[in-house]
Formats: structure tokens, C-alpha cells, sequence
């Protein structure tokens, strides 16, 4: 287990060190994922259906907000629908605003989640998401992964009926529109799941919040069976035939990720390093602070000095806990164990012989590690 | 001299300015009852703009229908329908937006009064020197 905290301390003194890199490679990268996943799957347009720009727009995300990448991505999406057909474009754009207007405005720093959903969706492990939000993020995360799915859908709508409508005329706008709605009302499985993401999502936070022991391993414990739970429920509901087979291996996956984020969890608690810069009156200060590395709770430790060995006398009478009774001289009239300053003379050794010796710490001093591991 | 106390301390309040620190300053520039009033104002142009769009959607969706019964339709009725579904949507999202107005005024005020306690701490520290 030491072993483990050094790497951990290891990599958490690289990730310090040169976060100010490894941040945007890290965008860039989840910029490349999403905007090539779109440009693969939908792919109408193919000006934009180049790795070049994908590169492009991956980079400019990389050093600018993160909400970048959503606005691209959905950029992206957009002037694929509006090669397909005008009227998907505005459709397209319609939701897009309702969600943003609507929903995204309460956790306008979110729009990552937003952009990544669908793409798990897609690889068809979205079922670890609710329960690593649960633990890094605040429940105003739930809105966006609720957008996400429904941007997913959406848009899978779109991708299944694209051979139809690029057959249709632009006359036909109005049936364009008829299929898209339809299709998307009648989606139910899709509000089932987001219910069930939502619902996970909130369990993990609010259990993770818990002041009690074990809290971060309840929460995911919890999650991964609420949700299994809640989607099993929402497929009897709606009879979604959704596979189970891939929500059990998915939420054995989201369980390890949890447990490597609960192992993480100063390096996900957004700690990183700041370079601010002020002044008094005397000097202009650029200071870059670097935050420490906390081992966390496994470095709590309680010491048990002079514990009781087997068969030890108690002084206290009458004690149920299995020790010998006390010597009768002990509390006979004769015996007087202390000095006129009202200490207990005892050269140093407890009524068991044992030596403690003056500092207190006898020879049976034990150290009992809090660990949970 | 540089005093190292002073450095950390106005350290953590730049890191503070420049990150939760900037909205909760603006947040604390409203009376709560301002901030409240101002957020629910911006729910109802959020629901009645996605209304809106909801709606133009819906006579889209049902162009046909609608020309071809313009005549014959109770036009009061349907108007009566949407504006209760409107005010149903309306009344549930104010409510939500009022909660999340309320909670970030009060953690905002929070770490406010944190800010301002160290920015006393470091007036004292200056006239210390």
C-alpha cells in the first residue's frame, strides 16, 4: 500500500508540475475525440469533414474555455444538419437554444459534460458518468448530462433517418420535420435515461457528502446499484430493451474508475497550481503557489500506550470484560500504593509487572493504524 | 520587508479574485432581494422565449392541419390550453431558479464575509510594519 501512495505522491508532483501543459493536452484531446466522433458519424458536409480542421479547432479549444468545445461541437453538428436539410439546421439549432436557454445556464461550466455525453453514449459506456460526476462535481452537473443525452439522441434520430430525408425535396420540409419530432417523441427511452442518471448522479453526491466513515465507497457502492436499479425499472416501465449485459460490465468499469478517483482525490479536487499576481505598497509580487500533496486520511494515526495484556488485574472492581478479579490487598485497609502527593507508587511498572517507565511509554506501546485499506 | 504571513495571505485572496471569488463579488454587489427579483425576471424571458420556439415548432409541425381548419377551429380554446400549460411550466421553473437564486446569494455572502475578514487582517498586518 506505501508503495501506492509514493506513485500516487509521484504523480501527483509531475501533474503540479507541469500542469500548465498537460491541462491543454488534455482538452485538445477530448476537443479531437468529440469533434472527429462527430464529423465520422455524421459527415453530410465534407468541407468540415477533415482531420485538418478537427486539429484546427481542437488546438483553438486547447488554450481557450472549456465551453469552447461545445460551441464548436455543436457548430460542427450543426452545419452538417443544414447540409442535409435547412430545416433539420434549424430544428437543430431550435433545441440546441431551448437547452441552452433553458438548462445549461445553471452550470455554464459544465458544457464539457455536455459535449463528452454523447460521445459515451456512442461507445456505449455512458452508465460510468453519473457515478464519476457524483464524486467530482456539484449536482448542478446533472443538467448538463441531461442535455447531453438528449443532444445524443437527437442527433441519432438524425443519422438513422439521413438516408430519408436526403431523398426528400425542399418542399417536403414540413415531413423532414414531422419524422424528426415524431421520432423524438416517441423516444422514451430516452427520458428514462436521463431519470436514471440523474437520480445515480444526485445518490453518489449527496452520499459522498455524508459525514461518515466509508462515505466515498458507499456512494459508489450505492450508485452503480441505483442505477441498475432504477434503469432495470425504467425498461420494465417503457420496455426500452436496453442490454444488461453491457450496464453490468460498464458499471464494474465505473466502480474501479471511482475507486481511482477516491485514491485521486486531491488531484481531482481542482487544486492546481495558481499564478496570481498583486501589489502593496511597497513591492509588485508575481507569486506562483504550488499546492502541498496531502496524504489525506490515511496518514491519521492513534497511538495506544500501555495496553492491557492478557490476564492483566484491573483496578477498577467488578469488570465484566474478562480480566482477573483484584487482589484482595489491593483495596484492603493495609495497602497504601500512594505518596503523600497523591500519586500511585509504582516505580514504573503497572500491576502487571509490565515497565512503563517515566515517560510513560511502556514497553507494549503499539501503534494502530486508522487505515481503511 | 517582505512579510511572509501578508504574502499568503493576500496570495490566497488573488487565487480567490480570479476564480469563484469574481462571481460571488458580483453576486454581492445586489441586496438579496435585487438578486432574486433579477434572476426570476431572466427565468421568465428564459421560459417565454423557449416558449415561443416550442410553439412556432408545434404550428409547424401541424401547418396543414391548421389551414386547413383555420375556419372551423376554436381558436379561444387552443389559446386557453397553451397559456395553462405555459403558466404551469412557468410557475415550476420560477420556483427552481428562486431556490438556486437564494443558495447562491447565501454561499456567495459566505465567502464574502471571509474575503473582507482577511482583507482586515491584512490592513492590520500593514499598519504593523
Amino acid at each position: 500500500m506505501n508503495r501506492l501512495f509514493e506513485i500516487r505522491t509521484k504523480i501527483l508532483e509531475i501533474y503540479y508540475k507541469y500542469d500548465a501543459f498537460i491541462i491543454p493536452a488534455v482538452k485538445l484531446i477530448m476537443a479531437f475525440i468529440v469533434f472527429h466522433t462527430i464529423n465520422t458519424r455524421m459527415g453530410y458536409f465534407d468541407t468540415i469533414n477533415n482531420v485538418a480542421i478537427e486539429l484546427i479547432a481542437s488546438l483553438l479549444c486547447s488554450f481557450l474555455p472549456s465551453g469552447i468545445i461545445l460551441i464548436i461541437a455543436a457548430a460542427f453538428s450543426l452545419l452538417h444538419m443544414y447540409h442535409l436539410s435547412i430545416i433539420v439546421a434549424a430544428l437543430g439549432l431550435v433545441i440546441y437554444l431551448i437547452l441552452y436557454i433553458l438548462f445549461l445556464r445553471f452550470a455554464p461550466k459544465a458544457s464539457l459534460v455536455v459535449a463528452i455525453t454523447p460521445v459515451l453514449m456512442l461507445w456505449k459506456i455512458p452508465y460510468i458518468l453519473p457515478i464519476i460526476l457524483g464524486l467530482i462535481a456539484g449536482p448542478g452537473t446533472t443538467v448538463a448530462m441531461g442535455c447531453g443525452v438528449i443532444a445524443y439522441g437527437f442527433l441519432k434520430i438524425i443519422n438513422s433517418n439521413s438516408a430519408t430525408m436526403a431523398t426528400m425535396e425542399l418542399t417536403d420540409a414540413a415531413d423532414q420535420l414531422k419524422l424528426i419530432i415524431d421520432e423524438l417523441l416517441a423516444s422514451k427511452g430516452l427520458l428514462m435515461v436521463v431519470a436514471a442518471f440523474v437520480i445515480t448522479m444526485l445518490v453518489v453526491y449527496f452520499l459522498r457528502r455524508l459525514p461518515i466513515n466509508h462515505n466515498w465507497d458507499i456512494a459508489i457502492g450505492a450508485g452503480v446499484v441505483v442505477q441498475i436499479v432504477t434503469l432495470l425499472i425504467g425498461d420494465v416501465i417503457m420496455d426500452t430493451g436496453i442490454s444488461f449485459i453491457n450496464i453490468i460490465l460498464v458499471s464494474i468499469l465505473a466502480v474501479v474508475i471511482g475507486f481511482v478517483i477516491k485514491f485521486f482525490r486531491y488531484c481531482v479536487d481542482f487544486n492546481r497550481t495558481e499564478n496570481v499576481q498583486f501589489e502593496d505598497d511597497d513591492y509588485y509580487y508575481y507569486v506562483k503557489a504550488v499546492p502541498k500533496i496531502s496524504l489525506g486520511e490515511s496518514s491519521g494515526r492513534v497511538r495506544r500506550i500501555n495496553r492491557r495484556k492478557e490476564g492483566a488485574v484491573s483496578l477498577r472492581a467488578g469488570r465484566r470484560d474478562g480480566y482477573e478479579d483484584i487482589p484482595e490487598e489491593y483495596y484492603s485497609d493495609e495497602f497504601n500504593g500512594y505518596d503523600e502527593n497523591g500519586y500511585y507508587e509504582d516505580n514504573g511498572y503497572t500491576e502487571d509487572g509490565t515497565y512503563y517507565g517515566e515517560d510513560g511509554l511502556g514497553d507494549d506501546l503499539t501503534e494502530v493504524s486508522l487505515d481503511n485499506k | 520587508m517582505l512579510n511572509r504571513e501578508k504574502v499568503i495571505l493576500m496570495t490566497r485572496m488573488a487565487s480567490y479574485e480570479n476564480g469563484k471569488g469574481k462571481e460571488n463579488l458580483r453576486i454581492g454587489t445586489y441586496f438579496r432581494s435585487d438578486y432574486i427579483f433579477s434572476s426570476i425576471i431572466k427565468a421568465i424571458f428564459a421560459v417565454t422565449i423557449s416558449f415561443v420556439f416550442g410553439l412556432g415548432l408545434y404550428i409547424y409541425y401541424n401547418f396543414e392541419e391548421f389551414l386547413a381548419n383555420i375556419y372551423e377551429m376554436d381558436l379561444l380554446a387552443l389559446f386557453q390550453s397553451f397559456w395553462k400549460y405555459y403558466l404551469i411550466v412557468l410557475i415550476i421553473y420560477v420556483a427552481i431558479s428562486y431556490v438556486i437564486a437564494f443558495i447562491r446569494y447565501m454561499l456567495a455572502v459566505r465567502n464574502i464575509r471571509k474575503y473582507k475578514s482577511n482583507l482586515k487582517k491584512i490592513r492590520k498586518l500593514q499598519k504593523k510594519q
